[in-house]
């Protein structure tokens, strides 16, 4: 939706949840009315060769958000692989991938390293 | 022997032990605590002769703040428009028009809205980044923005 106030035209407003880690894999399951079976995650984790240390579901306004916790620390581009393997939302993963690359390819900054992998918690 | 001070929150006493005290302590009230071995005159005492007991201050609780990613179009008069993201820090469960609101408010008069604090993390726009402290984040953003519109007239004129 946007709205437009004297020369400002306002685009997307939303409110950062969680910030992107080495350590935390961020899943987005939309279209999904019941939550992502945990059995399913904890087999594919153990294919890739992860182990979770906790899980942390939300419900977010089209299914479900999820963090998983995990021991080791991935690089951006094995984030995003684990996330898709995992069966994250394609349309978000591809968007992190851009994004990865993108911070391959140029410096990466601080601010980019705790926000190109984000979930937010609604928009407004 | 108790003697108050100037404060209400502060109360002098003197006392042969520190069990003494304690028990002074605890007649003042449940929120009370001793802070010296000194009187109202400043004379310090090694046996613990004499007490200063100070009222226990409630902390005040800063309100939960979280961080809002806003994309904003910004359309001079005469010029081409200007594309930008912003995050900005604010107190919770504020509402779209809020956010708005003070945004716009910020960068035209430098100031918050009433109830709202922000702080700017980060502005970009097609990849050039631009960071620093809060005062400064945001006199960037304002001179883009004005800059942008003096450029295009200028460049009119010539």
């Amino acid at each position: 939706m946007k709205r437009k106030r004297d020369n400002y035209e306002w685009g997307t407003v939303a409110e950062i949840d969680v910030r992107s880690s080495p350590k935390i894999l961020l899943f987005d399951c939309d279209d999904a009315r019941s939550c992502p079976r945990l059995v399913p995650l904890l087999s594919r984790l153990r294919i890739i060769g992860l182990k979770a240390k906790w899980f942390a579901y939300s419900r977010s306004r089209h299914g479900w958000h999820v963090e998983i916790g995990i021991r080791a620390s991935l690089t951006e581009a094995e984030t995003v692989a684990a996330q898709f393997a995992l069966g994250s939302d394609p349309q978000r993963e591809t968007m992190n991938l851009r994004r990865a690359i993108a911070l391959r390819k140029h410096k990466i900054s601080p601010f980019w390293k705790h926000r190109w992998n984000i979930l937010f918690s609604h928009k407004l | 022997m108790a003697a108050r001070s100037n404060s209400p929150n502060v109360v002098y006493g003197q006392h042969r032990s520190l069990a003494l005290a304690e028990r002074h302590r605890r007649a003042l009230g449940p929120r009370w605590r001793i802070i010296s071995s000194r009187n109202a005159q400043g004379r310090f005492s090694a046996h613990g002769h004499f007490f200063t007991f100070e009222k226990i201050k409630k902390k005040k609780k800063k309100p939960p703040t979280t961080e809002y990613q806003i994309n904003v179009k910004y359309k001079p008069e005469k010029a081409a428009k200007v594309e930008v993201q912003i995050s900005v820090r604010a107190r919770r469960g504020l509402t779209r028009g809020q956010i708005e609101e003070a945004v716009q408010r910020r960068l035209d008069t430098g100031r918050d809205s009433r109830g709202f604090r922000s702080r700017i993390v980060h502005w970009e726009r097609y990849g050039r980044q631009f960071f620093g402290t809060d005062e400064k984040a945001w006199n960037q953003l304002k001179f883009f923005f004005r800059n942008r519109e003096g450029a295009t007239n200028e460049e009119e004129e010539g």
